[in-house]
């Protein structure tokens, strides 16, 4: 090597170089991971509001009054929901926040996220009348007591969903857990993943799970359940309860499967292997004559 | 009566009100933060001051053209009829002469050349109906002149400097359509749809039309402008430097809107969403970058990020463009550009360009859409692109933030909040007693991490000040 020529020794992130390529950047604060700043004024006076609501110091009614945001404001108050996340009763009061919010809201659209949180948010779409796209995961009782409009969850959903909904449709793009559609009196649930546990008591409506129904049973009133999947028993357990279907229809990869209770009997029959009269007793299947 | 001298903003919002209200019916759509606007009218109004290359798309009859000359000369001062003289007209037809110049016959019969040049560039807009109808040779042709200003025919050459540009193109119907040349349609920086959006307005399209010819148009000055450019260039040039059209916007207004426009600066996170979209699009684990011969790539990590979705690449160019209407923008609306604004304009400045795959066409086939194929899903791929963003930013901004203060000397005060920005204090300390390299960082490796934009960090943290040899001292 010549003389003229200088040797380079070590490699270093030099001030020079950090400050050329990151100055350009305003300065940055360090932040909990997954704390979005995205802050702006509308949001903080909702976050304002939240503090209130978490820590039990006023009811919504009145923290919403005269509060004015926008759908955009509520998806920017739910990424900074996170800074919440670790405290007491988290997943049910954020819900029940982000529900009055959106049903109070001037907009008809809103978009929440729920991926960058561990904890799961639940009761999300309380009395629902608008349209609602999650970017993640819901907790349980998502569309709880839903009265109209659309809530779409990009991910999984908990226990409960639809939980007496009145009607407007749920799609979990997931998996749900179970009890999907109880106590559903109208509207449309679809899930696009596996469910996992009983579906219903469902008086009225219309369930479809494009997956695998797992470890299954089916309390209908009226309207129809599809499964297009596979219906599995959870493992070494012949009890699957009871498939219950009055006026309803069941349906199974697009055969109709159950219609009525004696066809619903018959039909656990296949899967339990029991006699007829065993598996009515077994199940305390409602005899005919004691209907109304 | 005196008319009142306004500040440039307050005058381009009477403009556009004015435009609105009696010229040219748009829908009102929402921006950021809630307020109303007529977008598409406000899209045209800042790619005139920007000076930029709009395309207008839609179906035959929409008022694309139109718009582009009540625009053009409510902004300009320039008559709406001398657009409608000088426009170019796309047909197979149109070849070079038609279009930029032609040889003065009278001299060249004399053994002197000389050329004729046409009008549509000496106007103060460019307007060109149904581009994509042009011959591939005329559509050279523009391509030059709209990205040099400079229009050249025969061996003569006339600078005209970059002028705003509006090009129309209905819906791909029928024959005759040549499409555009690929190196022209990555000199759009903006794509905006023109459609049906109500019927409540089409009894009022007359007395639109009789507005137009009323206000905005001057016969007189139009023959005038005309006849001079039968003469003579220079003669036309001057001829259009009166501006009768009131309400438009002085040069030196205009000059001042873009100074306060370029005073702006994106904050972190708008320029990091940016990078953010530019990084997935362009970044391929398994080729190094985006490229349209290439094919779509099958690597695990690539299937997470917009790339896999589109053929063609997010270019700086686009990125510049994205970059300038959204402080544009963001001036236009008196707030600070940032996020909102740049994921505002992204759709339409990436909608021509991105080429989606057939299987992001598929997936979106039954979408409810109240736009175009082409914007709806480039609006996906933007909002997909944020909903990972805001999912995963934070780290690469403690990490930003890790190093901002290990340079400005707080070594004691920096806090690390996450496991990375522990990771990143450790090896910086070590290398900075010369324990390891920065290649051997287990923090600055850029095949740790799975976002695009995070190894654009790492590796831009890691190479330090190394230089090529020809830049050493």
């Amino acid at each position: 090597m010549s003389s003229g020529m200088r040797r380079r020794t070590k490699t270093t992130v030099s001030a020079t170089a950090a400050s050329k390529k990151f100055g350009k950047y305003k300065k940055e604060d360090q932040k909990r991971a997954g704390k979005a700043d995205v802050r702006d004024e509308a949001v903080e006076r909702l976050m304002d509001a939240f503090r209130q609501f978490m820590h039990g110091k006023a009811i919504i009614e009145g923290l919403l009054e005269g509060l004015a945001y926008s759908s955009k404001d509520v998806e920017k108050f739910s990424l900074s929901l996170i800074e919440f996340q670790e405290d007491r009763n988290f997943s049910s009061k954020a819900g029940h926040f982000l529900s009055s919010l959106i049903n109070n809201g001037a907009d008809s659209d809103y978009v929440i996220h729920t991926g960058h949180m561990e904890a799961k948010i639940d009761l999300i779409g309380m009395e629902n009348t608008k349209n609602i796209t999650v970017h993640g995961d819901v907790g349980d009782e998502v569309g709880i007591h839903m009265k109209r409009g659309s809530i779409l969850v990009e991910g999984n959903a908990g226990e409960n969903a639809g939980l007496e909904m009145e009607g407007g449709s749920i799609v979990v793009m997931g998996d749900a857990l179970k009890n999907i559609g109880i106590g559903m009196k109208g509207g449309h649930i679809t899930i696009k993943g596996n469910t996992l546990g009983p579906i219903g008591n469902v008086e009225r409506g219309t369930i479809i799970v494009h997956g695998d129904a797992i470890d299954l049973s089916i309390h209908i009133e009226e309207g129809e359940i599809h499964i297009e999947g596979d219906l599995r028993l959870a493992q070494g357990n012949p009890d699957i309860s009871r498939i219950v279907s009055r006026k309803g229809k069941i349906y199974h990869k697009d055969e109709l499967i159950a219609e009525d209770m004696a066809s619903g009997l018959a039909f656990i029959d296949m899967y339990s292997g029991m006699e007829n009269e065993e598996s009515a007793f077994q199940y305390g299947f409602l005899p005919d004559d004691e209907e109304e | 009566m005196a008319g009142r001298i306004l500040e440039p903003r307050k005058k381009l919002y009477a403009a556009l009100g004015k435009i609105a209200d009696k010229y040219h019916f748009a829908p009102l759509t929402e921006g950021p933060n809630g307020k109303l606007m007529h977008k598409n009218l406000v899209l045209m109004a800042l790619t005139y001051i920007l000076d930029k290359n709009h395309l207008l798309l839609g179906e035959p009859g929409w008022g694309k053209t139109t718009a582009a000359k009540i625009i053009a000369a409510k902004f300009s001062g320039v008559p709406y009829d001398v657009f409608d003289a000088v426009e170019i007209r796309g047909h197979s037809q149109k070849y070079e002469e038609k279009v930029v110049g032609r040889p003065n016959y009278g001299k060249l019969s004399v053994g002197e050349e000389d050329v004729v040049w046409q009008g549509t560039f000496g106007a103060p807009v460019l307007v060109v109906d149904e581009g994509n109808r042009l011959p591939f040779d005329t559509q050279d042709v523009i391509l030059q002149g709209i990205d040099t200003g400079r229009w050249n025919y025969m061996n003569r050459s006339l600078y005209e400097g970059k002028k705003p540009t509006f090009i129309t193109m209905n819906e791909k119907t029928g024959t005759h359509q040549n499409g555009f040349i690929p190196a022209l349609k990555d000199r759009f920086d903006i794509v905006t749809e023109q459609g049906y959006w109500t019927t409540m307005i089409v009894f009022d399209l007359k007395k639109a039309r009789a507005n137009i010819q009323k206000d905005l148009c001057d016969s007189k000055y139009t023959q005038a402008a005309l006849d001079a450019l039968a003469k003579d260039y220079p003669s036309y040039k001057k001829a259009l430097e009166e501006r009768p059209i009131g309400g438009h916007l002085i040069k030196e207004e205009k000059q001042l809107i873009n100074d306060e426009i370029c005073g702006l600066a994106l904050d972190n996170d708008g320029m990091l969403f940016l990078q953010a979209f530019m990084a997935e699009v362009n970044h391929s684990n398994q080729y190094g970058s985006k490229r349209a011969s290439d094919h779509i790539s099958q690597d695990t990590h690539d299937k997470n990020h917009a790339g896999v979705n589109v053929r063609h690449s997010f270019s700086p160019r686009s990125v510049m463009a994205a970059e300038e209407y959204a402080k544009a923008f963001a001036w236009f609306l008196q707030e600070n550009p940032g996020l909102d604004h740049v994921r505002f304009m992204l759709p339409h400045i990436f909608a021509l360009k991105a080429t989606v795959t057939d299987e992001y066409k598929n997936l979106h086939g039954n979408d409810v859409r109240k736009v175009s194929e082409m914007l709806h899903l480039a609006e996906k791929l933007v909002e997909e692109v944020h909903k990972r963003y805001v999912e995963s930013i934070q780290p690469m901004k403690n990490f930003i933030a890790v190093l901002q203060q290990w340079e400005q000397g707080e070594r004691s005060e920096i806090k690390a909040e996450d496991d990375q920005s522990k990771q990143l204090l450790k090896d910086l300390t070590k290398i900075d007693k010369g324990e390891i390299k920065a290649e051997e960082a287990p923090s600055l490796k850029d095949d740790k991490h799975d976002h695009p934009l995070m190894k654009d960090l790492v590796r831009e943290a890691r190479e330090g000040d190394k230089k090529a040899f020809y830049e050493e001292d």
